[in-house]
């Protein structure tokens, strides 16, 4: 034994090599659905993420390759682009443990969607004063998102619906893995409208307030004004009585523009959407309105383990554009259908004023004369975390 | 991790220097057995109990109280700005027929004001470690207790056990504050069988535990407190402490639990004034998690020895030790499984992201063969290499060798003034910081975080050349008590220029 631990214990580390021996096969190959199959090659690149460590793999993909990898639970995801047409496919939870592995990535196809969400802003701030120029408490009642219209024509926000997806954060265990819906959580609101009410010019933002519809930053100077003109707000004080999140709308707010509650499932007094990571969902009913259709039997179905949470059941052909937010974990887990969204976009820091902002796809803007954001359904690609709201006063300074 | 094990290098010089001595008569007659002193700090766990009787019959017993303040500008980003510390000492040894017996207690509390860094104690055990960088006030205390027991049943042989436990907490104050629970044990059995008058031989088994938990709380409402997880070379996670990825708020883990168990053997060979120990050491259990949630798995094994020389009238000792040890950190991949609505984390394998091997060298000399005085100098060089392998393909190497160099004296006068006298000399010998990114064949990695700043700062500071200075007064007078003051003042000497850091104190003792 002595003898054993003396050469073990001399010999140096193992630095010229590290990680012979540590590494595995992992065979990557691409198939597709009958609709899905691209009517010429298309080039697509392959992300390999490892879910545990957040370590993150690019490059092309090339028929039969085989990475290299050291054990682990792997998320792979492929994007690829033919004109106007995109090719996503993902697989999670790769299991890749001291063996050999294979993975069959399943391509879907999808188009470019006409509303896309452009920011998500739900990550909250720092309260401030005089003293304390840094903060000395957190801020959420100044929660917003903004839609975007990408597309070329004139487009109708009435009856575009928002909702979240169950679990509300991503590190959670997401029970509806196995079912083909997606869960909205809490609540499905819904734009007020009669079908041209309200417009949307190609290139136009409209912002919908998730709370307060005031001017935050007058409060407090990391936040934002939210009390504009055009403004879309939800105030619903039958539904989410709790003013501290919900307070009455500014002046500003004009009274057409607060949203519908079309169902409320959850239990609080305030509408919920995860500070860290939510799955955000913009989507229109299709053959029914969305009033019709959670009133529809097996809609509305209890959560499995919970006695307090109920979802409603959409289909994932209604959904017009979804961004899937993860958190600071080695725990994530995707909620979106892969043509929804392959990818996911990380907040890292809350309460910081930081949020997630769709880049603007230079060469469309320049080409169209309008402002087109980069819309490849997959989120990895498509966002950035920026480190200031787009609506605070300071922003571009 | 390589660089925080430094750390007990600079440790190890203090004590070399005698700054952690508590009572001269005490430590003196430790160092005359062979069986009971190593000049390498942790070298050998314990001593063997069933030497007890082996080499010196003579009774020591004392108690010792001090008190001591610390500060400086010369200190590590783990160091408080200043420290106040009392501590309490107190051992004896008893000899009657064929029964011996060594036993001390121990109490210290310190108060420290502007520290942060390492949230945890010992943090050189450990290849993760865990920090925060909120200056606040922080407060140990440690409570230490060691019994031995040997019993002589027949003629020549010798029968041994002991145990040695130190329980030590630590709170701080103020956000990010945390309190750490930390508890040592170590048991140990041993036998020595001797021929003759000048042939022993022994044999020892030792257990060592140790158990830490780390519980981080913020009690103001800033929720964005920041903790660094250093998983080797600096690389690891700086995140809001309870993101989860630092591991210090998970559901259903107290903490940032850590565990080690560790056997070890020895064998001891004493021929006439000649004592040759080796012993050896390996972990059972080392990992950081509790339950099925066991994020690092840090087996080691070490391996040590000494010899000691000690002329024929006792006048003259010479010494030399050397220990190796190597340490590699395993990071788990778990999975949470869900079954029937409960969740349970599974390990489904481990990727090894950390090496270390640390090679330490001593040789000294003592003298005390001049009536009244007593010389120590000695030399020790420590080899440590460090292998950081956080995520393919990036590897980064840190390699250091440092030598320590050191003089002590004190001399007893008749009229009852000890004056001890010592300086040391520490310096980096050799480094080398090495990074290889690697590459993934046709494709990207992403970068992997590594927090330079840190990493800049410990290095700086254990690479700086040091030089320590101790002056001790002692008074005994009547009833064997004794008064004393001293003052250890360790200089750095930085590119920059000169800084100190002082400790300075008063005690109070008794030799029984």
């Amino acid at each position: 034994m002595l003898t054993v631990l003396l050469v073990t214990s001399c010999a140096g580390v193992y630095k010229e090599k590290p990680y012979e021996g540590r590494l595995f096969a992992l065979k990557v190959s691409l198939s597709y659905d009958a609709e899905s199959t691209p009517s010429s090659p298309v080039p697509f690149t392959l992300t390999v993420e490892n879910n545990g460590t957040g370590a993150l793999y690019t490059m092309p993909y090339k028929t039969g390759m085989e990475l290299s990898l050291p054990i682990g639970i792997y998320r792979l995801s492929v994007l690829g682009k033919d004109g106007a047409d995109i090719y996503n496919g993902v697989v999670d939870n790769v299991r890749h443990l001291g063996s050999d592995t294979s993975v069959d990535i399943n391509i879907l196809k999808s188009e470019k969607g006409v509303f896309v969400l452009k920011e998500i802003y739900c990550g909250g701030c720092k309260k401030t004063d005089a003293d304390h120029p840094e903060g000395y408490a957190d801020y959420q009642s100044d929660t917003y998102i903004i839609i975007h219209n990408n597309s070329p024509a004139v487009q109708y926000l009435d009856s575009l619906c928002i909702g979240t997806l169950d679990p509300y954060r991503s590190h959670s265990e997401n029970v509806w893995s196995g079912y083909d819906f997606a869960a909205i959580i809490q609540a499905v609101l819904q734009i007020p409208g009669d079908g041209t009410t309200f417009p949307l010019a190609p290139g136009e933002d409209a912002v919908v307030c998730l709370r307060g519809a005031i001017d935050h930053a007058a409060l407090f100077p990391k936040s934002v004004n939210l009390n504009k003109e055009d403004y879309f707000v939800l105030y619903e004080p039958a539904f989410f009585p709790n003013e501290l999140y919900h307070p009455t709308p500014g002046d500003k707010i004009s009274a057409d523009r607060y949203l519908n509650v079309v169902i409320k499932t959850g239990q609080a007094n305030a509408y919920t959407m995860a500070i860290q990571s939510p799955a955000v969902l913009l989507f229109k009913a299709k053959g029914t309105t969305i009033q019709q259709h959670v009133m529809a039997e097996g809609t509305v179905i209890q959560k499995p383990g919970s006695n307090a949470d109920k979802i409603v059941a959409i289909p994932w052909n209604w959904v017009v554009d979804a961004v899937e937010v993860f958190e600071n974990s080695t725990s994530n887990k995707k909620r979106i259908k892969p043509n929804c969204d392959a990818g996911y976009v990380k907040l890292t820091q809350i309460f910081a004023g930081h949020t997630l902002l769709r880049k603007v796809d230079k060469a469309a803007t320049a080409e169209s004369g309008y402002e087109v954001l980069e819309d490849t359904n997959n989120s990895t690609y498509d966002f950035v975390e920026s480190p200031i709201q787009t609506l605070h006063a300071d922003y571009g300074k | 991790m390589g660089n925080r094990r430094l750390v007990t290098l600079l440790f190890g010089l203090l004590v070399c220097l005698g700054l952690e001595a508590q009572n001269l008569e005490w430590d003196t007659h430790e160092r005359v057995s062979a069986w009971s002193y190593s000049p390498l700090d942790g070298a050998v766990a314990m001593q063997n109990p069933a030497s007890l009787s082996l080499v010196d019959s003579a009774k020591v017993a004392f108690a010792d109280l001090r008190a001591t303040y610390t500060g400086g500008k010369f200190r590590s980003a783990n160091d408080p700005r200043f420290s106040v510390g009392e501590s309490l000492r107190a051992g004896s040894t008893f000899h009657r027929g064929a029964v011996s017996m060594k036993g001390t207690f121990s109490f210290s509390n310190c108060d420290s004001w502007e520290q942060c860094g390492s949230m945890l104690l010992g943090a050189e055990r450990y290849p993760v470690g865990i920090y925060e960088f909120t200056p606040g006030r922080k407060t140990h205390q440690a409570y230490g207790v060691m019994g031995m027991i040997s019993w002589r049943p027949v003629s020549g042989l010798r029968l041994g056990g002991g145990f040695d436990f130190l329980s030590q907490n630590i709170a701080k104050r103020k956000d990010l504050r945390h309190s750490n629970y930390c508890l040592d044990l170590r048991g140990t059995i041993g036998a020595v069988y001797s021929f003759n008058d000048r042939i022993s031989l022994g044999l020892q088994y030792e257990f060592y535990k140790n158990y830490q938990a780390c519980e981080a709380e913020i009690v103001g409402s800033i929720s964005d407190m920041y903790a660094f997880l250093d998983k080797g070379l600096g690389y690891g996670v700086y995140d809001v402490w309870n993101s989860g990825s630092t591991h210090l708020k998970e559901a259903g883990i107290g903490g940032f639990p850590l565990n080690i168990h560790k056997h070890s053997l020895a064998i001891g060979f004493c021929y006439a004034n000649v004592f040759a120990e080796v012993s050896a050491g390996m972990t059972s259990k080392a990992a950081v998690g509790e339950k099925n949630t066991i994020w690092y798995k840090f087996p080691y094994k070490d391996l040590s020895g000494r010899i000691t020389w000690k002329s024929r009238g006792g006048g003259h000792f010479a010494r030399f030790a050397f220990a190796l040890c190597r340490m590699e950190n395993n990071e788990a991949v778990l999975e949470k499984v869900t079954e029937g609505g409960v969740s349970n984390t599974v390990v489904l394998g481990y990727n090894r992201i950390y090496e270390s091997l640390r090679k330490d060298f001593s040789l000294e000399y003592e003298c005390r063969a001049v009536s009244r005085l007593n010389l120590l100098g000695g030399a020790k060089v420590s080899v440590l290499e460090t292998l950081a392998t956080p995520s393919y393909p990036l590897s980064a190497f840190q390699g250091d060798t440092f030598l320590n160099v050191y003089l002590k004296a004190y001399y007893n006068f008749a009229f009852g003034f000890t004056p001890l006298l010592s300086v040391g000399y520490y310096r980096s010998l050799d480094s080398v910081d090495s990074v290889s990114s690697g590459a993934i064949p046709g494709g990207t990695a992403s970068e992997i975080y590594r927090n330079d700043a840190w990493l800049f700062q410990e290095n700086s500071y254990l690479r700086t050349q040091k030089v320590l200075l101790q002056a001790d007064l002692r008074y005994a007078f009547a009833f064997r008590m004794y008064l004393g003051a001293f003052a250890h003042v360790v200089l750095g000497i930085p590119p920059q220029g000169v800084a100190t850091r002082c400790s300075t104190g008063l005690y109070i003792g008794y030799n029984f």
